[in-house]
């Protein structure tokens, strides 16, 4: 049975292909138009996932949507009545919109897909999921655990915003909900909106951010914010909110809680009060999904646990319920988002038949996440050759070797290579490397080849069996969503000088023996690599160990600034070239800066 | 910072001695460059490479009063300490910079006359350009090196000249520009003429000039300026948030000693008489196909007498709040 599953229109869209159970494609269609979280129609992203199988639209048995666009509707007319006539204007903006585009989602939905010229599908075959379900599908059917517990959060979907269920082999239940708008996910990104980020992609900033901070605005939000219960469930005092009714998320009521400093100017310098905020603020969402995992725990008495919903990419609050929470394993969609919402509707599709069994079960069915296109080396050299480049084309014991020569010099390397990957991290595919070991790497990455702010962190790609000897963690964490601290014997001792520094002047100082994946308060996040899951990106590391005896190097995604990763060779020579990367491996071939 | 990282080698290679010939080579020495065909020895000044020539046929000395009022008012100055990072994601904003970046593509020689205080130079530098920018302002010059010396930029460097006595080979540049420049010199089409011979046969020139349409509003608000305040300019109001930067940026477009305004028509004719080919114009004249352009370098229709005078009183009510410059491209046969 052919599945195609597709999500989209709000942000994020992305198309996935199931067949018989065992996802063959997955990409999101940001990578291929080049807009950052495009939530446009998938249309690239569903003609790749059908190219890859070779498929036609006539051999699709169903297409599964991630939402239903009525329930969501349903929420929008409700909170405008329950506010109104507070927030009569931004409803009556969003009005149109819904009409045309969500409402008649059937029709366009089918007309969109048509258009691709792939065959012709009827509307018949189109089933829609609820959102919370696609996301609870996400994290269950291709975890490779036969039961767990469900834990699903995100800002919001139709109603729900925070999901707790069970699943057992084909059947997946969510049985107790937290509805809008009372939301973590909210929350959170009321708070990325105040210190003057951009919500829905500023959130990973906040998280690399409150490292640098104090908890000391912890009991302003319990007092104020919210009340938080013990079993981890939640009430969001609205009156200090304004994204029912308005086109902000917090209004001056929420100003007033912190001193009455209005919204910090995106251009403004970072100060100790923003990091202690963004630390707060970190530090109450931890405590909420904590709690909620306990609560979970008890309920189903599960002993696994599987997360999905953008809340799950908080890969701290990760890393503590691995280390305090009551489960012995956790498994979470690396793709959390929405586009992982399109695996969920198909996963949720499938399994709705009573016959299907189980696929996957004791394997993991996101295949590390390397879902989207590969090109062959004609395709590459072709690429190359159309910009006139300079490379040699290099066997792989070569290829690894030279990498890793280039890496040990202090070299930074575009690396390119096997199927992009799913989701919003770059796992050894569509990577940058650098080596860890260098003290002016972060700087280097961050200024020269990211062009991004300097106080973020970068993340470390450790061989598995290695883990342990670089951090407090012996586990897999293929997808870098979990977080761990640093080993303390690898850690440097600081000088009272450097003890004395606050805010991001602590960015410079070395910390370990790998400072460059070591973040202010010694936490990283770790990505670690098996051979049956990479090994290319396995026999580097390898490579990069036998010449350095470190197996671990710098990895950051392939792109620049608030670009998608790069997709084609094209996007990548591109981004080689617009940026200070030393040398770009693509496929079999290399490119050195110096030589074009 | 040693003296070799101020030039990459294949920028030195472009360089001769000021009035030289292209026999010329030049190389470091003992905190000056030396040109090794005659032996003359160019000290720098300040820190900064010196190739400068005065100009001979400058009756009334414009070059000189242009050159103290830039050393007073560096141009257009940086807002606080700049990251290269923050410069780099400016230029990709700007439209006119990203076309520019992405219509000169890989690994090319660019010249820019007038850099200023460098951040095009800098910028255009990405895509492993090794860029040169030349200005007669010492001071505008301090703070371009200074941003590249911060940010260790190995491709971009600067040098003080005259344009109309440029220290630099004939035809050794792959693309040139000049944006906002040639309007504060006592002869535009003069000063159009010898940054041209610097371009290689197919190579581009881009020339940014003050609009004689466009510059009128400029023209009226400088008489009323000094009684109503720097805010009514549209750049100091939405675009500047740094004093100091917004000081230079009313001394420069109001109170500059020196400009003059030109027409498309009339750089069309200048590049008529200099054998460039018209490819296109920024912002696209009206009722063209360079309104749909893909690249700014592509080859457009220059339009008609009567489509170009529409356009430019069409910028009367878009560029004219921010300068009226305009830019027109064309190709070296």
């Amino acid at each position: 049975m052919n599945i195609l599953g597709v999500s989209g229109y709000y942000h994020d869209s992305a198309a996935a292909l199931l067949c018989d159970g065992e996802i063959v494609a997955a990409a999101q269609e940001e990578r291929f138009t080049r807009k950052k979280g495009d939530e446009a129609f998938p249309g690239e992203a569903v003609r790749y996932c059908m190219a890859e199988a070779s498929l036609k639209l006539d051999d699709i048995d169903r297409i599964a949507f991630y939402d239903k666009p009525l329930l969501t509707f349903d929420r929008l007319l409700e909170t405008n009545i329950a506010f109104a006539p507070r927030g009569y204007l931004s409803f009556v903006k969003s009005i149109p919109v819904w009409v045309k585009q969500k409402l008649l989602l059937q029709r366009e939905l089918v007309g969109e897909i048509n258009r691709l010229d792939l065959g012709t599908i009827k509307s018949d075959r189109l089933r829609f999921a609820h959102h919370h379900h696609s996301h609870a599908a996400s994290a269950f059917y291709p975890s490779p655990f036969e039961s767990a517990a469900v834990l699903v959060m995100d800002g919001v979907g139709e109603w729900a915003t925070t999901s707790l269920g069970c699943g057992r082999g084909t059947k997946l239940t969510l049985n107790k909900e937290i509805r809008f708008p009372h939301s973590i996910g909210m929350l959170y990104s009321a708070f990325t909106y105040y210190l003057g980020f951009r919500v829905n992609d500023g959130e990973y900033k906040i998280m690399g951010l409150a490292p640098y901070g104090e908890p000391i605005y912890t009991d302003r939000i319990y007092d104020r914010l919210i009340d938080l219960k013990d079993d981890g469930s939640f009430w969001l005092d609205m009156h200090y909110f304004n994204y029912c009714t308005g086109l902000t998320m917090t209004n001056d009521a929420f100003a007033q809680i912190f001193d009455g400093v209005p919204r910090r100017n995106p251009d403004a310098p970072l100060e100790q009060r923003d990091m202690d905020i963004a630390r707060s603020v970190q530090a109450v969402t931890e405590e909420i999904i904590l709690r909620l995992a306990r609560t979970l725990h008890n309920d189903t008495g599960e002993d696994r646990l599987v997360m999905a919903g953008g809340v799950a990419l908080n890969c701290v609050a990760n890393g503590r319920l691995k280390r305090e929470g009551p489960y012995s394993d956790i498994w979470i969609q690396p793709a959390a988002g929405d586009a992982g919402g399109a695996i969920g509707a198909a996963f949720s599709s499938l399994y709705s038949e009573e016959t299907m069994s189980r696929v996957h079960i004791g394997v993991d069915g996101m295949k590390g996440g390397y879902l989207g296109p590969e090109y062959d080396s004609r395709e590459i050299s072709n690429a190359l050759d159309s910009f006139g480049a300079t490379y040699e084309e290099l066997d792989e014991d070569n290829l690894f070797r030279t990498v890793a020569e280039i890496l040990v010099e202090g070299g930074i390397v575009g690396w390119f290579q096997g199927r992009m990957e799913f989701g919003p991290r770059a796992l050894g595919n569509r990577s940058i490397l650098g080596d860890a070991r260098s003290p002016t790497m972060q700087k280097m990455l961050n200024l020269k080849i990211k062009y991004r702010e300097s106080f973020r962190p970068f993340a470390p790609a450790v061989l598995r069996e290695d883990v342990s000897e670089y951090f407090e963690l012996d586990d897999d964490s293929p997808y870098m969503l979990i977080v761990a601290s640093v080993r303390p014997d690898r850690r440097r001792e600081q000088t009272i000088e450097e003890a004395g520094l606050t805010g991001v002047d602590r960015l410079n100082v070395v910390r370990s023996d790998i400072p460059a994946v070591t973040h202010v308060d010694n936490s990283a996040r770790i990505q670690t690599v098996t051979p049956d899951t990479n090994s290319r990106f396995y026999n580097l590391l390898r490579e990069f160990k036998a010449q350095t005896g470190n197996g671990l190097l710098v990895n950051t995604s392939f792109n620049v600034r608030d670009e998608p990763i790069v997709c084609s060779p094209e996007d990548a020579y591109r981004c080689f070239m617009s940026t200070e990367m030393d040398a770009l491996a693509i496929g079999k071939f290399l490119l050195r800066k110096y030589q074009q | 910072m040693t003296d070799t990282s101020l030039f990459s080698d294949r920028i030195l290679k472009c360089l001769k001695a000021p009035g030289g010939t292209d026999e010329d080579e030049l190389e470091f020495i003992d905190g000056g460059l030396r040109c090794s065909n005659t032996g003359e020895f160019f000290p720098h000044r300040d820190e900064i490479p010196f190739l400068y020539k005065p100009s001979e046929n400058d009756t009334r000395s414009i070059t000189e009063t242009i050159k103290s009022f830039y050393e007073e008012h560096p141009f257009p100055s940086y807002e606080g300490l700049e990251e290269f990072g923050a410069l780099a994601n400016k230029g990709w904003t700007n439209p006119f910079s990203r076309d520019l970046v992405d219509a000169i593509g890989y690994n090319k020689l660019v010249l820019e006359c007038g850099c200023g205080t460098g951040q095009l130079t800098h910028f255009l530098q990405l895509n492993n350009n090794h860029t040169l920018g030349v200005d007669l302002s010492l001071s505008s010059l301090a703070l371009a090196v200074e941003h590249k010396q911060r940010n260790q930029l190995e491709r971009s460097s600067f040098a003080q000249m005259n344009i109309f006595n440029l220290a630099i080979k004939d035809e050794a540049f792959d693309v040139v520009i000049s944006h906002g420049v040639l309007h504060h010199t006592y002869d535009a089409r003069g000063a159009f003429a010898h940054i041209v011979r610097k371009v290689k046969p197919g190579g581009v020139v881009i020339v940014g000039l003050y609009n004689s349409y466009g510059r009128i509003p400029t023209w009226v608000r400088s008489k009323v300026i000094r009684h109503l305040g720097p805010k009514i300019d549209y750049v100091v109001r939405n675009r500047i948030h740094d004093d100091k930067k917004a000081r230079i940026w009313i001394e420069d477009q109001y109170f500059n000693p020196h400009e003059t305004w030109h027409s498309i028509g009339e750089v069309q004719g200048w590049f008529a008489e200099n054998g460039i080919e018209y490819l296109n114009c920024s912002p696209p004249i009206l009722g063209t196909d360079g309104e749909n352009a893909n690249s700014m370098f592509q080859k457009t229709n220059p339009g008609t007498s009567y489509k170009r005078a529409i356009t430019q009183l069409g910028w009367l009510g878009t560029i004219a709040r921010e300068g009226a410059l305009f830019d027109v491209i064309g190709r070296k046969a």
